[in-house]
C-alpha cells in the first residue's frame, strides 16, 4: 500500500472513525465535557485536511493515482485521486471546519448531529476519490442521507416533511443516475471509469443504448447538482435548514454532484463522445445557460435572504456546467475554480445571514434595515462576498468568469460567453437591494447584543472574504496545480 | 520607449487602500485621521510627479506582479497617458483632502470613517485605472472605483439618496458589464489586452476584415466607457449623482469617475484599436458627432437648471464630450487637446464645485436664483467662481483655453465648419456661467430678477409677478443673517478658502504657462507616439 492509497483512504476513513467513538458513547457519560463530541469531530476533519493537503502535494509532484483494493476479483473497490478530486474535497473541508467553528457556541450540540456532520465528509469525499460508478452510487446514497439527518436539526416548522421530500427526491435521482449506470454495465461488463471509458468507443459512440445510458445519468446527476428544472428540493432545503447546513447544501453537496457529473463526463464518455453528438452537447449547455438565467430570475422574487442565496446557487451551477461542457482546458478550469470559490462564498454568506438572524432576528430584505451600523464588521463581510457574488474583479467570481467566457468565445459559443458575462448584471439587481437596506436604512429591529455572536463566528466569515480575494488574484498557483489533471481530463484517449 | 521597473506606480495605488484601513483603524481618533489623509494625498501626490522626468525621457516605469490570468499580467505602467490621469487624480486629491478637512465640519457629515475610506478606495482605484497596463487591470479597477463611489453617492441616506445610488450602481456596473464584454472579445481575437500606442498589432486582421466580433468589441467598449464618461444618451445618472456631499459631486463626478471613463475611451481608440483601425471601421464618425451633440445639448440643459450643482452636472456632461470629441476626431492636435482637457477641465470642474460647498455650507444657497449679491459677503468663493467661469467658456490665459486652442486647430483639419461646435459651446458657457457672476457681484435680492434664457415665458415675467415669487421664497432672508466678514480668508474655514485658492492658482498658471505643467507635454508625447506628429 503506498503512501498516496494510505492517504486516500485516511481521508475517507478518518471522519467515519470519528462518527463511531462519538456513537460509541452515550451524552451522559461525558456529562461534564459537553463539547468533546465537538473536539472528536474537529480532531477528525483535521486529520482528513491534513491527509488530503498531503495528498495534493503529492499528486502536484507525482501526477494522478489510482489504487485497487481487491485486485482483479469481481468489481473491486477503486479509488483514484488527481488534484481536481482533491480540489472538491479541500473546499468541503474548509467549509465543514469553518462551520464547526461557527457551530462551537449555539450547536446544535447532539451526538447525532455530529455524527451526520462527518459522515457527511466522508461521503464527499467517497464520491469525489471513488473511479467507480457503483461506489460513487453509493457514496451519493449516504450523501443524501445525511444530508436529511442534518437538514431534520432545524426547529422550524414543517422541517420533518422538508427533510423527507428532500430524502425522497434526492434518492430517485441517485436511482436514475444508478439506472444510467447499470445500464452501462449491462453494455460493457464494468461500471470502472477507467475500463469503461476504454470499453465505450468500441460499443460506438452513437450507439443508442451508450448514448442512453449518458442521458440517463446525466439527467440523474443534474437533479443533484439543483440544475433547472431540477432545482426545486434546493430551494425547499435551504429555507427550512439551519444556517450553518445551508452552507453545507449550497456549498458543497452540488459541488460534489457537480465533480461526479465532471467524472462521468471526461472519464467515462470523454469529449469523443460530446463531439460525436452534438445534439446533446448543445442540449446540455442551452440546459445550464437556461439554468443560470432562471436562477438568477427568480431570486429577485426573494425577500428572505435564504430564498435568494438558494436561487443564486442554482444559477451559479448553471454558470460552472455550462462551462463543463465547453469542454476545453480553459473553460474545465473557469468551471472548477468557480465551483470553488462559490462553495466558500455562498457556505460564508449562509452563515453571515445566520449570524444576522441570531443577534438582529433579521431573515428578510426588510428586517436588514440598518445592521451595518451596528455590526460594521459582519456588514463589511457581507458586502465583500456578494461582491464576489455578482463576480466583480479581481475577486474568485471573476475570475471563474472570465475563464469560461474566454474558453466559450474561443469555441465559438458566444451565446454561453454573453449570459455569462450578462449574469453579473442579473446578480446585481438583486443583491445590491440588500446592501442599501443594510447600510443606508435607519436600524429598526430588535439588537441582542454583540455577545450572542462569538469571535469564532465572525473570524470565519471575514477569513472567507480574504479567502475569495486571494483565490482570485492567485488563480495562476491554482492552474498550474490543476493543469496536468485537467489535460489529462480532456485528452481524449 | 523603455521599459524600467519601478515599483513608484504600484506604490500610489497600495498608500491609497493602505489609508482605507488607517481610517478604519483610526476610526475614533478624527485628527489624526485627518492629517494621515493629507499627508497620504501630498504623499501620493509627490510619488506621481516623481514618474513625470522619466516618463518625458522616453522611458515607462512599470511594476509587474506576474500573471493575474492565463497570459494577462497583473502589471502597472507609467505611460504618458496614463500618466495625465494620474497627475489629474493625485493632484486635485491633494487639494480635496485639504478642503474635505473643513468640509466635513461645515456639513456635519455622519458616518465619516465610511465617507473618508469610500473617498479613498476610489482614489487608489482611479489611480489603478490610470496606471493600468491592459484592459484588464483597467476593468479591475475601474469596478473598484464603483464600489468605491456607490456609499457616497447614497451618502445621506435619505430616500432619494438611496435609489439615485442604485440606480447609479446599475448604470456603472452595466457600462463596466460591457467593457468586461469588449475585453473578452479583444481578448478572443488578438490574444492579447496589454495596451499598445497605436493599437494591438494583433487585432489588426479581425479589424481589417471588419469581422461582427470586431465591431461589437468596439462598440462595448466604447459604450462601457462612455457610460461613465456621461456621454449621451449614456449620462442619466450624473445629474442624479449630485445628491452626494460636494467633495464627491466635485473629486469623483467631475476628475476620478468621469474621467475613467473617457480615460478608456482613449485607451480604447489610441492604445486597443489604434486611430486607424478607429477610423476603417467607420467607428471615430458617428463617436465625434455623438460628442459634439452631447457638447451642444449638454450647455443647452444647463442653462435650464436652478440647482447650482445640477448646472454644474449638466457642465460636466458637455465638458466631457470636449475629450471624446478631440480624441474622436484623431488628428493629432485635436488629440492633444481632448487629453489636455482632461487635466483643464478637472481642475477648474473642482474650484466650481468647492465655492458652490463654500456657498452651501456658509450661507445654505444652493440654487443660481438665490446667488443675488453673494459676492459681496464672499468677495474669494465667487472670485475663484468667475475665474473658472472664464476658464471653461475657454477664454485665453484660462486653463480651458490650452485644449480648446488644441481642439480648434485639431478640429479644423477636418473641415472649417468642425470648430463652429466648439465656438457654439464656449457661447453657451456664457451664457449659463454669467448670469450666477452677474448677480452674485452686481445685484442684491431685491433687485435681482430672473434670467430667462429657456425657461419661463418669452420676455421675462412682469414686475409683479416676480414680486409675489420673490416674497414667498424664505431663502433671501437668510441672506441678511449671512456671516459677516472682516478679512478675506475670513469667510470660510482657512481649509475651505485656502484650497479654493490654490485651484485658482492653478487654473490661471495652466493657461498662462502650460508648459511648466507637464500635461501638454504629456498629451503631445501620448499622441505622437499613437496618432502622429502634432503640428508635423
Amino acid at each position: 500500500m503506498s503512501l498516496t492509497s494510505a492517504l486516500i483512504v485516511g481521508a475517507i476513513v478518518s471522519p467515519a472513525v470519528g462518527a463511531g467513538l462519538i456513537g460509541l458513547f452515550d451524552r451522559r457519560q461525558w456529562g461534564d465535557a459537553p463539547r468533546l463530541p465537538w473536539f472528536v469531530a474537529t480532531l477528525c476533519l483535521v486529520g482528513t485536511a491534513v491527509f488530503s493537503m498531503v495528498l495534493a502535494v503529492l499528486l502536484i509532484l507525482d501526477g494522478p493515482a489510482v489504487y485497487r483494493f481487491g485486485g482483479s476479483i469481481g468489481p473491486g473497490v477503486v479509488f483514484r485521486a488527481d488534484t481536481l478530486s482533491v480540489t472538491v474535497g479541500v473546499l468541503d473541508i474548509l467549509l465543514t471546519l469553518g462551520i464547526l467553528a461557527y457551530t462551537y457556541s449555539r450547536g446544535p450540540h447532539k451526538n447525532t448531529f455530529y455524527i451526520a456532520y462527518l459522515l457527511f465528509t466522508t461521503a464527499v469525499f467517497g464520491v469525489v476519490l471513488s473511479g467507480d460508478l457503483i461506489a460513487i452510487f453509493v457514496f451519493l446514497v449516504l450523501l443524501v442521507a445525511v444530508t436529511a439527518q442534518l437538514i431534520a436539526f432545524s426547529e422550524k416548522d414543517g422541517t420533518a416533511a422538508a427533510a423527507r421530500n428532500y430524502a425522497v427526491t434526492a434518492s430517485a435521482g441517485a436511482v436514475v443516475y444508478l439506472g444510467g449506470v447499470l445500464l452501462a454495465l449491462w453494455l460493457s461488463g464494468t461500471s470502472d471509469t477507467e475500463q469503461l471509458g476504454s470499453a465505450l468507443p468500441d460499443l460506438g459512440y452513437s450507439e443508442p443504448a451508450v448514448v442512453g445510458s449518458f442521458v440517463v445519468m446525466t439527467i440523474g446527476l443534474a437533479l443533484l447538482v439543483a440544475l433547472f428544472p431540477l432545482h426545486g428540493w434546493l430551494v425547499e432545503t435551504h429555507a427550512k435548514s439551519l444556517d450553518p447546513v445551508s452552507a453545507l447544501i449550497s456549498g458543497v453537496l452540488p459541488a460534489a454532484a457537480t465533480y461526479a457529473l465532471l467524472r462521468v463526463l471526461f472519464d467515462v464518455y470523454t469529449t469523443e463522445f460530446l463531439q460525436a453528438n452534438p445534439m446533446i452537447t448543445t442540449g446540455i449547455i442551452y440546459g445550464a445557460v437556461g439554468s443560470l438565467i432562471v436562477g438568477n430570475v427568480l431570486a429577485y422574487g426573494q425577500r428572505d435572504i435564504k430564498g435568494m442565496l438558494a436561487y443564486s446557487t442554482i444559477s451559479q451551477f448553471g454558470l460552472v456546467v455550462a462551462g463543463l461542457m465547453v469542454a476545453t482546458e480553459t473553460a474545465v478550469f473557469g468551471s472548477i475554480i468557480q465551483l470553488f470559490g462559490h462553495g466558500i462564498v455562498k457556505g460564508a454568506l449562509c452563515l453571515v445571514a445566520g449570524i444576522i438572524a441570531i443577534r438582529f432576528d433579521a431573515r428578510t430584505i426588510d428586517e436588514f434595515a440598518g445592521v451595518a451600523h451596528r455590526a460594521p464588521v459582519v456588514a463589511a463581510s457581507f458586502v465583500g462576498l456578494v461582491v464576489a457574488l455578482i463576480g466583480l474583479p479581481p475577486t474568485v467570481g471573476f475570475v471563474g468568469k472570465w475563464y469560461i467566457a474566454i474558453a466559450a468565445m474561443e469555441q465559438g459559443l458566444w451565446i454561453v460567453a454573453l449570459f455569462v458575462v450578462v449574469s453579473t448584471m442579473l446578480t446585481l439587481g438583486y443583491v445590491v437591494p440588500f446592501v442599501d437596506r443594510l447600510y443606508f436604512a435607519p436600524f429598526e429591529g430588535t439588537d441582542h447584543g454583540s455577545e450572542t455572536v462569538t469571535v469564532a463566528m465572525v473570524v470565519v466569515v471575514a477569513l472567507a472574504v480574504v479567502l475569495s480575494l486571494a483565490i482570485g488574484l492567485g488563480s495562476v498557483f491554482l492552474e498550474s496545480a490543476l493543469r496536468e489533471a485537467i489535460e489529462q481530463l480532456i485528452a481524449a484517449e | 520607449m523603455t521599459e524600467i521597473h519601478s515599483l513608484r506606480p504600484l506604490a500610489t495605488i497600495l498608500i491609497a487602500f493602505a489609508v482605507v484601513g488607517l481610517v478604519v483603524v483610526f476610526r475614533n481618533r478624527p485628527r489624526l485621521r485627518q492629517t494621515i489623509s493629507v499627508g497620504s494625498a501630498l504623499l501620493t501626490l509627490a510619488i506621481v510627479a516623481s514618474l513625470v522626468p522619466p516618463v518625458l525621457a522616453g522611458q515607462t516605469p512599470t511594476t509587474n506582479l506576474g500573471t493575474l490570468v492565463g497570459t494577462v499580467d497583473l502589471a502597472f505602467q507609467a505611460d504618458p497617458l496614463g500618466l495625465i490621469f494620474a497627475l489629474t487624480v493625485s493632484g486635485l486629491w491633494a487639494i480635496t483632502a485639504i478642503y474635505n478637512v473643513g468640509f466635513t465640519d461645515g456639513e456635519g457629515l455622519t458616518d465619516r470613517t465610511r465617507y473618508l475610506a469610500a473617498l479613498w478606495l476610489s482614489i487608489g482605484s482611479g489611480l489603478g485605472v490610470a496606471f493600468a497596463s491592459n484592459l484588464l487591470v483597467l476593468v479591475l479597477f475601474y469596478e473598484l472605483t464603483t464600489i468605491g463611489t456607490y456609499p457616497l453617492v447614497a451618502h445621506y441616506g435619505t430616500e432619494r439618496a438611496r435609489r439615485v445610488g442604485i440606480e447609479y450602481v446599475w448604470y456603472v456596473i452595466g457600462g463596466g458589464t460591457l467593457v468586461v464584454g469588449g475585453a473578452v472579445l479583444v481578448y478572443a481575437l488578438a490574444g492579447t489586452i496589454s495596451f499598445v500606442p497605436g493599437g494591438i498589432p494583433e487585432l489588426d486582421e479581425a479589424t481589417s476584415s471588419g469581422s461582427l466580433a470586431a465591431y461589437t468589441a468596439v462598440v462595448a467598449l466604447l459604450a462601457g466607457f462612455a457610460v461613465k464618461g456621461a456621454v449621451m444618451p449614456l449620462h442619466g445618472w450624473l445629474p442624479k449623482a449630485m445628491v452626494a456631499p460636494t467633495t464627491v459631486s466635485g473629486v469623483l463626478h467631475a476628475v476620478v469617475v468621469v474621467k475613467s471613463g473617457v480615460f478608456g475611451i482613449a485607451r480604447t481608440v489610441l492604445e486597443v484599436f489604434g486611430p486607424e483601425a478607429t477610423a476603417a471601421m467607420g467607428i471615430a464618425t458617428p463617436l465625434a458627432v455623438l460628442a459634439g451633440a452631447t457638447i451642444v445639448l449638454g450647455s443647452l440643459l444647463a442653462l435650464k437648471q436652478d440647482d447650482l450643482k445640477r448646472r454644474l452636472a449638466y457642465s460636466t456632461i458637455a465638458h466631457l464630450s470636449y475629450v471624446v470629441f478631440g480624441i474622436a476626431l484623431l488628428t493629432p492636435p485635436a488629440v492633444v487637446g481632448g487629453l489636455v482637457h482632461i487635466g483643464a477641465h478637472g481642475v477648474t470642474k473642482l474650484a466650481l464645485f468647492f465655492c458652490v460647498g463654500v456657498l452651501a455650507i456658509e450661507t445654505g444657497h444652493k440654487k443660481v436664483s438665490e446667488i443675488a449679491g453673494v459676492g459681496r459677503e464672499y468677495p474669494v468663493t465667487m472670485g475663484v467662481f468667475a475665474v473658472g467661469a472664464c476658464s471653461l467658456a475657454g477664454l485665453p490665459l484660462f486653463a480651458g483655453f490650452v485644449g480648446k486652442w488644441y481642439l480648434l486647430v485639431g478640429s479644423a483639419e477636418i473641415h472649417w465648419t468642425v470648430p463652429f461646435v466648439l465656438v457654439l459651446s464656449g457661447a453657451l458657457n456664457v451664457a449659463y456661467f454669467w448670469p450666477i457672476v452677474y448677480a452674485a457681484f452686481f445685484e442684491t435680492p431685491d433687485t435681482a430678477d430672473p434670467k430667462p434664457l429657456i425657461d419661463g415665458p418669452l420676455g421675462g415675467r412682469s414686475a409683479e409677478k416676480r414680486r409675489s415669487r420673490d416674497d414667498s421664497s424664505t431663502a433671501d432672508s437668510s441672506f441678511e443673517t449671512a456671516l459677516q466678514t472682516d478679512s478675506l480668508l475670513a469667510e470660510s474655514s482657512p481649509t475651505l478658502v485656502g484650497s479654493l485658492a490654490l485651484l485658482a492658482v492653478l487654473i490661471v498658471g495652466f493657461g498662462t504657462v502650460p508648459g511648466e505643467l507637464a500635461i501638454l507635454d504629456l498629451a503631445k508625447k501620448a499622441v505622437e507616439a499613437s496618432v502622429g506628429e502634432v503640428f508635423a
